[in-house]
């Protein structure tokens, strides 16, 4: 029976653990002892790739040859900020290869731990990632040569590991900010300790490393005032990022933090208080505030009646937001025991339940498996009664999968009409600005209808994650059209073949 | 689950300038009473921050505008407004920071560039507070008609008090621009286009017809608020010869803006009289584009509308024209064919709304007509 392993697939770092039959588990550490692997790609010039630490270290000397935050482009074409592809060696790689790379290099370390290849993996993703970040999120597993049994929510790792799966911890509200993405849910535990998934938001490009940019530009422009440019030459800013970096860090526990500043050939030194980092922050903090209030309303749900509130990521060390949970839900947060490897734990924990050697006399045993919901709302595009065009969402999100045959009745809006698109949204609003369309196809009645002729609608979604809508004269029941929608992702079937096949002769270390 | 969403949440613009009033309907009030005015801006701006996390790009990308449309907006509602103790918020720099005017401008300067208006509002009135004369008075002028560009929105407290510098600084400096520049921009914002326009011809005669290229670009401002065309257009012309080097396309820009925007209010065209004055203002504002990219490309559309709107389109049927012709010898086409012909304006103007035909497609079908009418009549070619 293969192993199954948790991975925490993160925006700045990585992290693979596994849970024995016993319910032990064990976060996976490197040759060099780190169990955080940071989520940084380099492509050397002879085609091999180094993934984590030392891929970091050439990104001050090379940084055309780097690659890291692209789990923010999931599910897209680039994870750039000008939406320019990632080339190397005239190749473009995709978020999902470049994924691929540092899941390689955590089957690596899984493999020289026990001996085995890896095969099996449990992936955790942020609970707000749509079908088309899942998919990527699978299809990069794929690439790997690693068969993804299940994606799983962060916060629900989070919870489970964090020991939050037993009914006296009621409603959770979990705060995970981290590296590149912020994330907050609200579950509800029942008294078998099995997990609902109540509303989730967030920020895809909200973490650590914008609180380092701040404190960069503010480098950047200190240094400007002292006669010093560390923007011209790309080995300076990314000193000063790296240096950026640690400053956050130690304000988490200091109230001043220092370093110096390096271009132009000579230092200066550069100062930073705690008071000044908040009000750099300042906007950031009012976001996460504003999503966590607008979750909660989601959920219908009060801050009051949050039981526990779950702080996860790395970026929770910073003194500013917790103090902002505080304030809001009226208690002090719990914090993860291990911030930055809870997430995999409990990826683990879950995959050990996917497997079936967990001895039956565990908790983890009889705790019930996280039910697959829908990430979003799935709806489609009619006129409503002010004849304008919306998105009318006939699957709710957080719906328990599959669902089979919603159904829905609309109607003919001209005198005459003999045919009727039918266009697939995702996304929980009715604006369709803010919704993202997944597919659309073209029904005929055969015939003209009269204006408010009826039509059923009816839609699935199964657990492979395959959207089917039917269109069916409302009241011959002929139908109409279908519309097949299997969870997109941004690369095709054989484009993810083509990537795994270049990947088995890729030397990943 | 989510309580029903009211209409003020969802409204995503606000003009500029905008008054108080119009500032507070953004935020819901009324029906809202002022004390819930914190609520509101909360509650506005939580709602985009979901949008702006969107799985649709254009949608993150109006949400993120929304949100700093919000930010700029509660900001103005609110910065400004004096403690009991004359003070804004609590001070973070000890008084003594700066001791000459020049130290004194470049701390400004440093906070304004640095978009931290409450920081640079706050020292300007440490130095009215502290010296009193004109000098000062100027200083704070100015970050106030800073705040104000910036943003396109500010609280009449902030306006009222920095009209009062200005003018001040103006009095006692009449020969510094400056002061001038800040009097007009502020008489705009505070709605008086007429005074504005007085205090640029003082400002004239003061400096010994030194105005500068930015008050005639207020002076353009202030004459298309007061639908004055002929006198827009002149001071349009006049700012951009004036400009110098360094911000001749930045003038440029902003005088074709006002004139494209007054011109692009004026459509749909109902007469030639009204095509004339359209035409007129597009040419200008071709004029004052010349050179800079984005503004040619801003123009390019109306002008086109301005070339062509013109055109005479035959509207009658083409049968009876063959007919007649032949009958005639084709003596009668030409005049059958101007009898029975209309400008495109009135063939757009008058086939708005009917039944489509093939006149109007022939008008209306273009892209550049559509979008500069705002339309989107799905014609068969040429439209997004």
């Amino acid at each position: 029976m293969d192993r199954i392993f948790g991975i925490d697939l993160g925006t700045t770092n990585s992290v693979i653990a596994y849970t024995d039959p016993t319910a032990a588990t064990e976060v996976i550490a490197g040759q060099d002892g780190n169990r955080i692997v940071p989520s940084v790609v380099y492509f050397g010039k002879d085609g091999s790739q180094l993934v984590g630490m030392s891929a970091r270290q050439r990104a001050i000397i090379e940084p055309e040859r780097v690659a890291m935050l692209f789990k923010r482009g999931m599910g897209e074409k680039s994870f750039l900020d000008n939406e320019a592809p990632f080339v190397v060696d005239g190749k473009t790689w995709s978020p999902e290869e470049l994924s691929a790379s540092v899941l390689k290099k955590l089957a690596l370390m899984a493999q020289e731990r026990f001996g085995e290849p890896v095969r099996k993996v449990v992936i955790t993703v942020p609970a707000y990632f749509g079908d088309n970040e899942r998919a990527a999120t699978k299809s990069a597993g794929e690439i790997a040569g690693l068969e993804v049994v299940h994606i799983v929510n962060e916060p629900t790792a989070a919870a489970i590991a964090h020991g939050l799966d037993n009914a006296s911890a009621g409603r959770i509200l979990v705060f995970d900010l981290g590296g590149g993405t912020f994330d907050v849910t609200v579950m509800e535990v029942a008294s078998d300790g099995s997990m609902k998934v109540l509303a989730t938001g967030g920020d895809r490009r909200l973490g650590g490393m914008d609180f380092d940019n701040l404190i960069l530009a503010k480098m950047i422009a200190t240094a400007r005032q002292g006669g010093l440019d560390v923007e011209t030459e790309p080995w300076a800013r990314q000193d000063a990022y790296g240096k950026a970096e640690a400053l956050k860090k130690e304000l988490s526990t200091l109230e001043t933090a220092s370093t110096s500043l390096t271009g132009s050939g000579r230092p200066l030194p550069f100062e930073l208080t705690r008071a000044q980092f908040e009000k750099l922050i300042r906007d950031k903090v009012t976001a996460t505030e504003d999503t966590t209030l607008y979750t909660l309303e989601l959920a219908g749900l009060q801050p009051s009646d949050i039981g526990t509130v779950l702080m996860v990521g790395g970026s929770s060390r910073i003194p500013a937001f917790q103090k902002m949970l505080e304030r809001v839900c009226g208690r002090p947060p719990l914090f993860s025991r291990n911030l930055d490897e809870d997430v995999a734990r409990g990826a683990a924990m879950l995959a050990a339940k996917e497997g079936q050697d967990l001895d039956p006399r565990t908790a983890l045993a009889r705790m019930p498996k996280p039910v697959d919901v829908c990430s979003h709302g799935l709806g489609i595009t009619a006129l409503n009664d002010e004849m304008e065009l919306r998105n009318f969402i006939m699957i709710n999100a957080q719906t328990p999968v599959p669902v089979d045959d919603v159904a829905d009745t609309f109607n003919t809006v001209d005198e005459g009409q003999n045919e009727v698109e039918i266009k697939l949204n995702e996304g929980d609003e009715e604006d369709l600005e803010f919704v993202k369309q997944l597919g659309k196809s073209t029904g005929s009645f055969g015939r003209g209808v009269p204006k408010g002729y009826p039509i059923k609608v009816t839609m699935s979604y199964d657990r492979a994650g395959m959207i089917e809508v039917n269109a069916y004269d409302g009241q011959t029941g002929t139908h109409m059209c279908k519309l097949k929608v299997p969870r997109p992702g941004n690369l095709s079937k054989a484009q993810v073949a083509n990537a795994a096949a270049l990947y088995r002769n890729t030397k990943v270390s | 689950m989510v309580a029903t969403r009211e209409k003020w949440e969802a409204t995503s613009t606000l003009p500029r300038p905008a008054t108080y009033e119009q500032m507070l309907e953004f935020f819901g009030i009324p029906p809202a009473t002022p004390d819930a005015l914190d609520a509101n801006i909360a509650k506005k701006r939580r709602q985009w921050n979901h949008k702006s996390n969107s799985g649709n790009p254009a949608g993150r990308a109006k949400a993120a505008e929304v949100l700093k449309l919000i930010q700029n907006v509660s900001q103005a509602v609110k910065r400004g407004v004096l403690d009991d103790q004359g003070g804004g918020a609590e001070a973070e720099i000890p008084a003594t920071v700066f001791e000459t005017l020049e130290q004194l401008w470049r701390i400004l300067s440093e906070y304004v560039f640095a978009d931290e208006y409450d920081d640079a509002l706050r020292v300007a009135r440490e130095a009215v507070n502290r010296w009193h004369n004109a000098d000062a008075a100027s200083a704070l002028a100015w970050v106030v008609t800073s705040v104000v560009n910036v943003s396109g929105f500010a609280h009449p407290q902030l306006l009222a008090e920095g009209l009062a510098a200005a003018e001040f600084a103006a009095r006692e400096q009449p020969g510094e621009v400056r002061n001038w520049e800040s009097t007009a921009s502020l008489l705009l914002a505070s709605s008086r286009p007429q005074d504005a326009a007085a205090a640029i011809d003082q400002a004239d005669r003061a400096t010994g017809g030194r105005a500068t290229a930015m008050l005639y670009l207020l002076r353009t401002r202030a004459m298309a608020t007061l639908k004055r065309p002929d006198e827009a257009m002149t001071a349009a012309v006049r700012a951009v010869t004036k400009a110098q080097p360094g911000v001749a396309a930045a003038i440029r820009s902003e005088a074709t803006d006002i004139l494209a925007s007054w011109a692009a209010s004026l459509l749909p065209v109902r007469s030639n009289a009204d095509l004339t004055r359209y035409a007129e203002l597009i040419g200008v504002a071709a004029w004052c584009a010349y050179g800079v990219p984005e503004a040619e490309d801003r123009v390019r559309p109306y002008r086109m509308w301005a070339i062509n709107a013109g055109k005479r389109v035959f509207v009658g049927s083409d049968r009876m024209r063959s007919f007649l012709a032949v009958i005639t010898g084709f003596i009668s086409l030409p005049i059958h064919n101007y009898l029975r012909s209309q400008p495109a304006w009135q063939v757009f103007v008058e086939g708005m709304g009917k039944e489509v035909t093939a006149h109007f497609i022939i008008v209306a079908a273009p892209a550049y007509v559509q979008r500069i009418h705002n339309v989107n009549l799905g014609l068969a070619f040429g439209n997004s």
